[in-house]
């Protein structure tokens, strides 16, 4: 993957990431954490903007920092580093609204041809997984 | 590994901040995790011929 991307720094484990967004509303710390699920195997990856004031997470805010093909590529960066350590994970993915869902769906179909030479790509639609096709409403992935 | 393999892989070279390390223990998205959980129950995970992944015991 060639597309530029924010520097990275992990915790030891490597379920939990942060970069500095750089952009037109200034430089935004985000975090990225692959959490466990009820299923062995299967994490939860989920991203937020870190409040320097509060030190609280925000995953719905819309930081609109204009740089959100470089985050999106920071993230896919996170699930190779991810999965090199946890070769049989599970990566569940959604947005936090239906327009976060289409950004990141969109964001998907852009490194799909490249992320299918590595992963097995899914969409879920209506109660039901089928593996990823471009312009389908996925509500998650 | 050699220099050319770092820039052939697709893993990024990626530092440790210990900082971090008590963020792993924490849910920082838990509405995220929760949505996951019910998902998990209610359809469970794609038909994968390489795995399958069931409940933790």
């Amino acid at each position: 993957m060639k597309l530029p991307a924010y520097e990275l720094k992990s915790s030891d484990n490597f379920t939990t990431f942060e970069f500095v967004s750089i952009g037109i509303k200034g430089d935004i710390p985000k975090l990225i954490q692959f959490s466990t699920t009820n299923y062995k195997d299967v994490f939860n990856l989920a991203f937020g903007d870190k409040d320097t004031k509060t030190g609280n997470f925000d995953d719905t805010i819309i930081t609109n920092n204009g740089d959100s093909e470089k985050v999106l590529a920071t993230i896919v960066r996170c699930v190779y580093a991810f999965t090199h350590k946890n070769p049989e994970a599970w990566i569940y993915a959604s947005g936090s609204t239906k327009a976060r869902i289409r950004l990141y769906r969109m964001g998907l179909n852009r490194f799909l041809d490249e992320a299918r030479k590595d992963f097995e790509v899914y969409g879920q639609i209506n109660d039901q997984w089928e593996k990823f096709s471009n312009n389908v409403d996925y509500e998650a992935f | 590994m050699k220099i050319s393999d770092l820039n052939k892989t697709k893993v990024p070279v990626i530092g440790v901040d210990k900082a971090l390390n008590k963020y792993d223990e924490v849910v920082l998205f838990p509405k995220k995790v929760a949505r996951a959980n019910q998902m998990l129950k209610n359809i469970g995970l794609p038909k994968s011929k390489k795995r399958h992944s069931k409940p933790a015991a």
